[in-house]
């Protein structure tokens, strides 16, 4: 208990210092020899720090002034102050609080914060063969000096937030001034500032909570984890978000096709990667329309089956007591569980899970007669497809939008892919990332765009910037115009 | 306002889904050859042959056949249709076939349906039978699984190398167009096997005449351009040439007045020789072949043409050709003259290869 004069006991200080000694790591104390007292949690700062530096202080100089040992302690950020928000805060993130119990009741704020974090890994969701492989970490500081390291100019802006009622979630704005628009930053910053929530775990939080439709399965901010893919989003004019404890960052205004260009599309050479990600948008599509159409054509359009395929259709599927609708559905949540089990057990399970969902219970269910093997092909293909997208999130979206479509394949047959697929699509077009159009280059046409959309022209033909995301100077770099070819082939 | 309509829609989906046709795969019997035999003026009998699939893994399907008599397409479909264990549909019809007997009476009362139905698709073929349809529909041939998958695999992936593609759609196309006649091939069943017999001719919907089945190549070269075939000829000693055809193109030049039209038929021949026993094939020789086939084919095809003039059918559509040639074509007068058109034909043909041994 501190020993205490009545003037003291009613102070501020005295009330915030008898709230936090209810918790057991609180340790508040009286130095030896001298009339200032010490307080701080244990748990949240460096020991080391106070035994070798603070007290050592206090033993070599014997100093009387808060001011005095302010000039003499060999720590940056001391400040004096009465402000008891502010005193309580930096008591929270590991500062201890030196005082006295007479006179005004200032406080000396020393930080000495312990900081537990992991070290930068290999990133694990989008983990490239080529290329860098660092990812970010919980550490928001660690996470800025990664990118910082990528881009070393001035111009790089680090706006700094506060959310969350409990946590006190530090977040991050980061953008390149004179490149990202001003009004972007400005849309931002303003929903971040508007969030009320109390504790904000992930970026993913933000990511919903700032996003334009919250109802949209869509994510409209991309998420990464990789500070390379960051930094080159960033020299784009696109604004990225950090928060503290958070090893993604969110970024964006973004379009559709984003999700669907791979970092390692940049690594390669232009063909090989525009042909990947022409590959990687056909799976796409072959994913979600893959199986609604066969519901669709076996159960309406026999008519579009060809000669050959109409023996192994029929035959595969004359046991099958279900309709295919049915079948389908049967068939896609089975995969679906198996993902979804796969995904909550450790990895070495998993696998175990995965081979006997996959070849055990495929095998018996065809042989079962319970599934065709026509459609379980179909099924286990679409399946694989919809993992090809780089960005983990939108793997499930589009994994779940399948079933609306076989639905409406069983409702209504082709027609009723049809109408499912126009409707996708003007959801699409009615959605916006950050008030920029989302389906953009396809609507709003931008024929210049294309150049880094369903294909990715070589570098030196990017020299302008995307329209999409409005940057306040679009030009990259200067282009130089191409020397002739005034050689001949064996010079 | 939008969701309300989205879910209004929605529902009215919902609502009426049940008065939507569903036609699961398995569960109804496809209809893949179906064929018709004159009984008499006003009846047909037709047998459709719809094989029919056990459940399993890799089983053989069994041959089913209905025979019917009735009036048209679909009452006899309907009579068959009393008889299936399944559901007949005809979306999947892989060949239409016609008896010689009942194409002299005329066909425009089949094949009008095939014509008006959504549910026939661009890869029907159709072909006249010599002698009873039902019999050979319904002979179980040893070559293959069921009778209609060697027929089906005869009209679509052999047939299509010797005569131009007979689908109903073609024929339909000839048969409703402006003045051209159609043709279609003959086929019939010789001991055990299908066989192609020739080509016959119709005058509208009629069959009136037929072209046998060595000079149906020829048709096809003075026809449409092509890239397959074989051609025989024989050269001034007796000596047979087998031809590959590498490329043919064929080109109608329609010259003169209405009243006093010229038509020159230019075919090019890019030929290859594939098999010339006891003939040395050397520089000399092969201009001496290629003289020879032009003189051969222009004389079988002077003759082919008198045919069609004395038949008055015009399977090559001559008469379209001139229509598209002069202005304010008279049909009716066109029609009368058309025996008397010249025709001129010129075959150039460029032997190109005489294969890898070039034995002299």
């Amino acid at each position: 208990m501190l020993k205490t004069d009545s003037a003291f006991h009613n102070s501020e200080l005295a009330k915030l210092l008898e709230a936090c000694e209810e918790s057991a790591d609180f340790l508040s104390f009286g130095l030896q020899d001298s009339p200032f007292f010490i307080a701080y949690f244990k748990t949240l700062v460096k020991s080391e720090i106070i035994h070798h530096e603070v007290l050592a202080c206090f033993q070599a100089k014997k100093p009387s002034t808060l001011e005095e040992i302010k000039a003499i302690l060999p720590i940056e950020e001391v400040s004096i102050t009465d402000d008891m928000t502010d005193i309580q805060n930096k008591l929270m993130t590991g500062n201890l609080i030196i005082f006295k119990k007479e006179g005004n009741w200032n406080c000396l704020v020393v930080p000495v914060p312990s900081v537990e974090k992991r070290q930068v890994a290999t990133p694990e969701t989008e983990y490239t063969v080529a290329g860098p492989k660092e990812a970010f970490v919980e550490s928001l500081d660690t996470n800025l000096n990664l990118v910082r390291k990528r881009l070393p100019i001035p111009e790089l802006l680090v706006k700094e937030l506060m959310v969350g009622k409990l946590s006190k979630t530090r977040i991050a704005v980061v953008y390149v001034k004179g490149i990202a628009d001003p009004e972007n930053v400005n849309t931002v910053i303003q929903r971040i500032n508007g969030i009320e929530y109390d504790e904000i775990a992930d970026t993913s939080f933000l990511s919903q909570m700032i996003a334009d439709n919250k109802n949209s399965p869509f994510p409209q901010l991309i998420d990464t984890e990789r500070p390379d893919r960051l930094a080159a989003v960033l020299a784009e004019g696109k604004i990225g978000i950090f928060s503290e404890g958070s090893p993604t960052a969110i970024s964006g205004p973004v379009s559709l096709i984003t999700y669907f260009a791979a970092f390692e599309d940049y690594l390669s050479i232009w063909n090989v990667a525009s042909a990947f990600r022409l590959l990687r948008l056909f799976a796409v599509l072959f994913s979600i329309l893959a199986t609604s159409s066969y519901v669709a054509i076996l159960t309406y359009h026999y008519e579009m089956i060809p000669r050959d395929v109409l023996s192994l259709l029929i035959t595969s599927r004359g046991t099958i007591p279900f309709p295919p609708f049915l079948e389908a559905i049967l068939l896609e949540l089975a995969i679906e569980l198996l993902r979804e089990a796969g995904a909550r057990l450790p990895t070495k399970i998993g696998q175990t899970i995965g081979i006997v969902g996959g070849i055990v219970l495929g095998t018996a269910a065809v042989q079962a007669g319970l599934t065709s093997n026509v459609l379980l092909i179909v099924v286990a293909t679409g399946a694989l497809a919809s993992f090809t997208t780089p960005i983990y999130q939108v793997s499930s979206v589009i994994r779940l939008i399948r079933f609306p479509f076989i639905l409406f394949a069983q409702l209504l047959g082709l027609v009723g892919v049809a109408v499912c697929f126009a409707l996708l699509i003007s959801h699409l077009l009615k959605l916006t990332s950050l008030g920029r159009p989302f389906l953009e280059p396809v609507f709003p046409l931008r024929v210049e765009d294309f150049k880094d959309s369903i294909i990715r022209m070589p570098f030196n033909k990017q020299a302008l910037r995307p329209l999409q995301i409005r940057a306040q100077n679009r030009q990259r770099f200067q282009q130089e115009a191409l020397p002739k070819k005034d050689w001949d082939i064996d010079d | 306002m939008k969701k309300y309509l989205f879910w209004c829609i929605f529902f009215l989906i919902l609502l009426f889904y049940n008065s939507i046709e569903t036609k699961i795969l398995e569960d109804i019997q496809h209809v893949s050859a179906i064929g018709y035999d004159y009984v008499d003026k006003h009846r047909m009998k037709g047998t459709a042959a719809a094989p029919f699939y056990p459940a399993g893994i890799n089983v053989e399907p069994l041959d089913a056949f209905f025979t019917a008599e009735g009036h048209t397409f679909l009452d006899i479909l309907q009579k068959q249709q009393l008889e299936s264990q399944r559901k007949l549909v005809t979306g999947r019809l892989q060949n239409f076939l016609i008896s010689k007997e009942l194409a002299k009476h005329g066909v425009s009362e089949l094949t009008d349906p095939l014509g008006r139905s959504t549910e026939i698709g661009r890869d029907v073929y159709m072909a006249v039978v010599d002698g009873s349809v039902e019999e050979l529909l319904t002979f179980k041939y040893t070559n293959a699984p069921t009778s209609a998958e060697y027929l089906s695999d005869f009209m679509e992936r052999n047939l299509k190398d010797i005569i131009p593609k007979p689908t109903v759609h073609v024929f339909l196309d000839q048969y409703n167009g402006f003045v051209q006649d159609p043709f279609l091939p003959i086929i019939e069943k010789k001991h055990d096997h299908i066989r192609y017999k020739g080509l016959a001719l119709f005058k509208n919907d009629r069959y009136v005449g037929e072209l046998s089945d060595k000079e149906s190549y020829l048709f096809k070269l003075l026809y449409e351009r092509t890239k397959t075939g074989t051609d025989q000829f024989s050269m001034k000693n007796k000596k047979y040439i087998a031809l590959q055809n590498i490329r043919s193109k064929v080109k109608y030049k329609v010259s003169g007045s209405q009243d006093e039209p010229r038509i020159d038929v230019h075919v090019s021949f890019l030929g290859e020789v594939k098999d010339a026993p006891s003939i040395s094939v050397g520089e000399g020789t092969l201009k001496e072949m290629e003289q020879e086939w032009s003189k051969g084919t222009t004389q079988r095809a002077e003759k082919m043409m008198k045919k069609f003039k004395e038949l008055k059918v015009d399977p090559l559509g001559i008469t379209e050709k001139a229509r598209s040639h002069f202005r304010n074509f008279d049909k009716k007068a066109w029609e009368e003259r058309y025996p008397t058109v010249p025709v001129t034909f010129h075959m150039k043909i460029r032997i190109t290869n005489t294969g890898i041994s070039n034995k002299s």
